[in-house]
């Protein structure tokens, strides 16, 4: 059973860097990621990568 | 003189880019200036304030654009060079110094550096939502999705997948969440308590806990849905949800729902939900006045005052809103009316200006029943839609965040630009008599959303006074003194020059609808 409530929150900031300061501001455990839209090229990559792993 | 230049393949958020277009703007001889993505929307917007240039039409939406208008070429230069320092070698900067601070390049390499997330918040262009999110669920994550404009039915797949995975998804267009004491996106630091909250209403998720928190009760989770959770289309999946996890979660004694379902079998299930629940209930269907009173476990509220107060009663705290008949706040309003009364002869309407969506449209319900005829650029039953946002007339209630307005833009709750604007615009009118006006306070939002506005607080002011004119402004502040922009200050700043601060929306429409409707009688006996 999902226990997210009551769980200290893990978080993956995919995004507005505002965000990822306000979690850090929490003292929150966060990973901000420097989204960019991807390029044509690099999602067929990663959509390559995504049927291995 | 206009100069613009383009940065290919250049990407950066548009907080981030607005920041620093407010920082270019401030330069000397500099009259505006922007700094954009070069999607289409963002061109039009350009188009629109005489920055367009041939070289950023050609650019495209994986292109950076600066845009400055100056009184003089060197001056275009400087902000261009500096534009192009806060970009790159800010951005450098930025990264250097976070020498504690993880940061990936992908979702992949996120999952990578943090194998227990259990929390993804994905604030990206909506149409590229659903890669990412499904990438997320596979891999366990619960999402919060702040970004709109995701196709619907890819809403529904992500939906549908996480219901199957006992994954929660709050959003797309969610904006507001606290979970586990941690305040998400646009969120208020509450204390924590045993209430717990399920809200389609991000604005109305922010009022009502932090109500509850100023009255000394506190908030044990609070979930959004976004808004589109509540259509019959996605058929109120993260409501249900977001029900019975706060139903079996042990630190919730109170429930408090907040939604506007657009939908007659969402309604429909959602009140069959509310009979199976076992803790006491408020809810709020805004806008819905047919449905009220108590059934069963479940109180209809029909305000969000109204709601926050029932919980806290349901929780044991007597605390009682505020009333707009106490002699204190009566003589305040006369006051007002025979100033106004003084000062202009003819018609005398209210202008709400609003930030916050639900803050909106709880202005509407309670100024609908007070004020004839009464426009809205929200889908209030009792009010009349506006034809053209742009343009008030009689008595208006405008939501600035919505897309209208809000097209390749931040947030008005970040960006109050569209708002100081418009109340400039509107104290040009000698009908326009009374402003009611929303600031909101928390996380994500702007550093200072009162101090921002002050001056065009007194602009508008100044502008009615030398026409021998009077303008009331009534406001109330959503947020607590715990807020990174600590609610007393805020307060304090706007009653410094005047403006008449209430502790709910709810209060503040009341009061600005009877200095409007005093009005209508100080100019019956003259």
């Amino acid at each position: 059973m999902n226990n997210l409530l009551n769980e200290e929150l893990s978080i993956i900031n995919v995004g507005l860097e505002i965000f990822y300061e306000s979690c850090l501001a929490q003292d929150a455990s966060v990973v901000q990621v420097d989204w960019h839209p991807p390029a044509a090229e690099e999602e067929e990559i990663d959509d390559l990568l995504s049927l291995l792993m | 003189m206009l100069w613009s230049k383009v940065f290919p393949n250049s990407y950066r958020d548009s907080v981030l880019l607005m920041k620093m277009a407010g920082t270019i703007r401030k330069l000397p001889d500099v009259e505006n200036a922007e700094v954009m993505i070069a999607s289409e929307a963002n061109k039009e917007i350009l188009r629109f304030n005489g920055l367009l240039t041939d070289e950023i039409r050609s650019a495209t939406p994986n292109d950076l654009v600066v845009s400055v208008f100056a009184k003089t070429a060197e001056a275009a230069k400087c902000a261009i060079e500096k534009a192009e320092e806060l970009i790159f070698v800010g951005a450098e900067e930025e990264k250097k110094s976070g020498g504690t601070l993880e940061r990936a390049k992908n979702v992949r390499g996120a999952l990578s550096l943090m194998p227990g997330a259990n929390m993804a918040l994905l604030s990206i262009p909506g149409p590229l939502v659903k890669k990412e999110a499904m990438h997320l669920l596979d891999s366990g994550v619960n999402l919060m999705i702040f970004s709109d404009n995701v196709p619907i039915e890819e809403e529904l797949e992500i939906k549908k997948k996480a219901a199957e995975k006992d994954l929660l998804v709050m959003g797309p267009d969610c904006g507001t969440a606290i979970l586990n004491g941690v305040a998400l996106c646009f969120a208020n630091v509450v204390t924590r308590g045993n209430i717990g909250m399920v809200c389609a209403a991000g604005t109305g998720l922010q009022e009502v806990s932090c109500i509850i928190s100023n009255m000394g009760r506190g908030i044990s989770n609070a979930i959004g849905t976004g808004s589109n959770d509540v259509s019959d289309y996605i058929g109120g999946i993260t409501l249900k949800q977001g029900l019975r996890w706060l139903e079996r979660d042990p630190r919730t004694d109170i429930i408090v729902v907040i939604c506007k379902p657009s939908g007659d079998n969402v309604l429909r299930d959602a009140l069959e939900e509310f009979k199976k629940c076992k803790k006491p209930l408020v809810v709020n269907f805004i806008g819905r006045r047919e449905i009220g009173g108590q059934d069963g476990n479940t109180y209809f509220a029909h305000t969000l005052e109204e709601a926050a107060f029932k919980a806290l009663e349901f929780s044991g705290c007597q605390a009682v809103p505020p009333d707009e008949n106490s002699p204190e706040i009566r003589e305040f309003i006369d006051g007002e009316a025979k100033k106004i009364c003084a000062g202009w002869k003819g018609k005398k309407y209210l202008r709400g200006l609003y930030t916050g969506g639900t803050l909106a449209a709880e202005a509407d319900v309670i100024c609908r029943d007070r004020l004839s005829p009464l426009y809205s650029n929200m889908s209030v039953p009792g009010c009349i839609r506006m034809e053209d946002p742009n343009r008030s007339q009689a008595n208006t209630i405008i939501d600035l965040a919505d897309d209208f307005f809000t097209l390749g833009k931040p947030h008005a709750m970040i960006d109050p630009e569209t708002k100081n604007l418009r109340m400039i615009k509107e104290s040009l009118d000698p009908e326009a008599c009374v402003f009611l006006l929303d600031f909101v306070l928390g996380y994500g939002i702007n550093e200072d959303p009162a101090g921002n506005t002050l001056d065009f607080i007194r602009e508008s002011r100044a502008n009615a006074e030398k026409e021998g004119r009077h303008i009331s402004f009534v406001a109330s502040v959503c947020g607590t003194d715990a807020d990174p922009q600590k609610r007393f200050e805020q307060v304090k700043m706007l009653e410094d020059i005047g403006v008449f601060v209430l502790p709910t929306n709810a209060s503040a429409a009341r009061v600005a609808a009877e200095i409007v409707l005093a009005c209508e009688k100080e100019t019956g006996h003259e």
